[in-house]
């Protein structure tokens, strides 16, 4: 009995290089992408406070996504992209 | 080629038959190098299993992280996978330049307690997990060969063959130009016992190499992510339950047993709908998979689909594609939203859906495939699989499949369809981000403010997307209480617009978080929200409403995800008048 696939080929995912992380936050700007999810939310509030505890105030850019299920658009990152050094993001639910 | 043919060619090309060796065969002595342990290549064979639903993370584990990361190791020359359908049902054999290498603080780093913690995790789950060490006796040093497709190892334990015999079974076979061999010897758990190994690009070969001799076979053929090639689904079991196993062991089913996808069941449903089997309708999320007509059509068929229903599937997965539906959000969210069917129009007599009690429920080919197959075509077709790209918290029964339609007989209300601006003749598919049905009881109600009192009071709870969000809340009334609507006047747009400033849930009876939460919102007005409450939809047209099922004073609501909105599309399909193609023949 010869039957068909019920699967389709999906592209692949490709894995991106990660650039190198700063060694210290001296003159670096961090951007915070929040996906409004509210443990998520108060995930990154507590890792900004907890960054600034470690090292002093720093400069930072915070943008939301427009909702939880909607990923940030790939031109909202390049913006963000161009204007930080690192973003932290998180997706606690 | 028939595999006749085929083997008869491959005895033409071989004249010395490669199956294990007898003692009556005298072929040529081989000159094998007397190995010495400590400088022959090493193997390490691994064989284990994982359960269906973690197979692709399994692999993602495997191919992203194992493997590159053994290669890593100075010592690891190569890693390879094989796979074939029984259980145990993957393999990795990698050389390494000596087994000593596993003795070097390098390895040591990355092995034991010292593993990656996806490693951990996934070696928790595996099955019969098999890890055995050998060094090379024949030819010595030579990796195994990596542009073969076909692995068969033999294991033999020493006390079963001469070693003599097996060095000139090794060479002979490494004589042909069709495979190659190697032999081992066992260390540690494998202490005792010969391996041979051979490979080969041709299926038919592997079958010979693994015919007969002394002792244990596994034949593995090539380790692939994508889809099963043909000639293992030509040779699926033919009963019912093999069938229907083979294909829940691939994780292409819902868990129930499916109708097997034949070409011609497939060709079938296809035809149903005269458009070409290739053509492509989208990109479904979360994976992106390519949505075609044939792709849809066997899902169609494994669901227990007949062809007439086909159309009904192409127009609801179409209606999923919409961008303001956000399937991307459906698929992948920890809400238990699953699409919820609504068909109105004509179709509904011919196809034979049911129009009245159990609407919603099981018995009814039409609703009960129709819905299965949009949840397969997810799976399938979109990739949404649990645990992987679907992250729902516990799911939702209605999950499996939820299609209801219209008892417009019963509905004092223009149809559904109608409202939304179709002609009456024509019959469409709404796609709704449901979750399951949750029941309005009235008994008691005499008028239209009552039963729309209990009706709000009902819809507007704590725990939704709706009143977190603004949602698409979907309303089936039943007809005795659509009835007692209409008796007193009200119409569907009065009931939505009712619902929308009625069905609310006032911030202080609110737990403190999640009205501090939501008070906290920026993107909606909230001007009303202290006196007259917190609304589960932001406009009357966001309650979508129509009349289902039979008799009894009972209605049901289902609330939606909260991102993104229903979305419908007109059926290409022509009333033919025409009774349905199958009832149930009693209700006995």
């Amino acid at each position: 009995m010869r039957v068909r696939i019920p699967t389709v080929r999906h592209p692949e995912v490709k894995q991106q290089k990660q650039n190198p992380l700063p060694r210290s936050l001296s003159g670096v700007t961090l951007g915070i992408l929040d996906n409004q999810k509210p443990n998520a939310t108060l995930l990154l509030e507590d890792i900004v406070r907890e960054l600034e505890r470690r090292h002093g105030k720093f400069k930072k850019v915070v943008r939301q996504t427009k909702s939880p299920p909607t990923p940030a658009s790939v031109m909202a990152l390049d913006t963000l992209s161009r204007e930080v050094d690192v973003t932290i993001i998180a997706s606690g639910d | 080629m028939t595999t006749e043919r085929r083997r008869k060619t491959v005895a033409k090309a071989a004249p010395a038959r490669a199956r294990a060796p007898k003692k009556r065969v005298a072929p040529p002595r081989a000159k094998t190098p007397k190995p010495a342990a400590a400088k022959a290549f090493g193997l390490i064979f691994a064989q284990l299993d994982v359960p269906p639903e973690l197979e692709e993370e399994f692999n993602d584990w495997y191919d992203t992280e194992h493997i590159p990361e053994r290669l890593g190791i100075p010592g690891f020359r190569t890693g390879r996978r094989a796979e074939r359908r029984i259980a145990p049902r993957y393999i990795a054999l990698y050389d390494l330049d000596s087994l000593e290498c596993l003795d070097a603080d390098a390895y040591k780093s990355k092995a034991g307690v010292n593993r990656s913690p996806w490693t951990a995790r996934m070696l928790k789950v595996t099955r019969t997990f098999t890890r055995r060490l050998y060094h090379q006796l024949v030819p010595g040093r030579q990796e195994v060969d990596q542009t073969h497709a076909h692995t068969v190892m033999r294991f033999v334990p020493h006390q079963t063959v001469k070693l003599s015999e097996l060095e000139t079974h090794v060479a002979t076979v490494r004589a042909r130009k069709d495979a190659t061999a190697r032999l081992y010897d066992g260390r540690e758990k494998a202490l005792g016992e010969y391996l041979v190994l051979y490979t080969t690009n041709d299926a038919t070969v592997a079958a010979e190499l693994a015919e007969g001799g002394p002792g244990e076979v596994h034949v593995y053929g090539p380790y692939s992510r994508e889809p099963l090639e043909d000639d293992v689904f030509t040779n699926l079991p033919r009963d019912a339950r093999g069938a229907s196993d083979a294909f829940y062991r691939r994780g292409y089913t819902d868990g129930l047993p499916i109708i097997p996808p034949t070409d011609e069941a497939v060709l079938q449903m296809i035809a149903s709908q005269k458009r070409p089997a290739g053509e492509v309708l989208g990109l479904m999320a979360p994976r992106q998979g390519e949505v075609t007509i044939e792709a849809l059509a066997v899902n169609a068929v494994m669901a227990g689909c007949r062809p007439e229903y086909f159309c009904v599937i192409v127009a609801a997965t179409e209606a999923l594609m919409d961008p303001r539906y956000n399937l991307l959000g459906v698929q992948a969210t920890t809400h238990p939203v699953t699409p919820l069917l609504v068909i109105s129009g004509p179709i509904r007599y011919e196809l034979g859906f049911n129009l009245s009690g159990n609407a919603m429920g099981e018995g009814t080919q039409a609703s009960a495939t129709i819905g299965r197959a949009i949840r397969l075509i997810l799976r399938n077709v979109g990739g949404g699989r649990p645990g992987r790209t679907d992250f729902t918290t516990q799911g939702s029964p209605a999950r499996f499949g939820f299609c209801v339609a219209e008892n417009q007989e019963e509905s004092p209300f223009p149809p559904l369809h109608v409202a939304l601006g179709f002609a009456p003749e024509q019959s469409v598919v709404t796609v709704c981000q449901a979750e399951g049905p949750h029941n309005v009881n009235d008994h008691s109600s005499q008028t239209a403010l009552s039963f729309m009192k209990m009706l709000a009071g009902t819809m507007a709870t704590f725990g939704t997307n709706d009143l977190a969000r603004g949602g698409h809340p979907t309303i089936a009334l039943g007809p005795e209480h659509a009835k007692l609507l209409a008796r007193d006047g009200w119409t569907r747009e009065m009931v939505q617009a009712w619902l929308c400033d009625n069905a609310r849930v006032l911030p202080s009876v609110l737990n403190d978080e999640m009205r501090e939460w939501l008070l906290a919102r920026e993107d909606v007005d909230k001007a009303t929200w202290t006196e007259r409450g917190i609304p589960i939809g932001a406009a009357p047209t966001d309650f979508l409403v129509f009349v289902a099922g039979g008799t009894g004073r009972h209605s049901s609501f289902m609330p939606s995800f909260g991102f993104g909105r229903p979305a419908t599309r007109l059926i290409d399909y022509t009333p033919t008048g025409a009774p349905p193609p199958l009832v149930p023949e009693c209700d006995c």
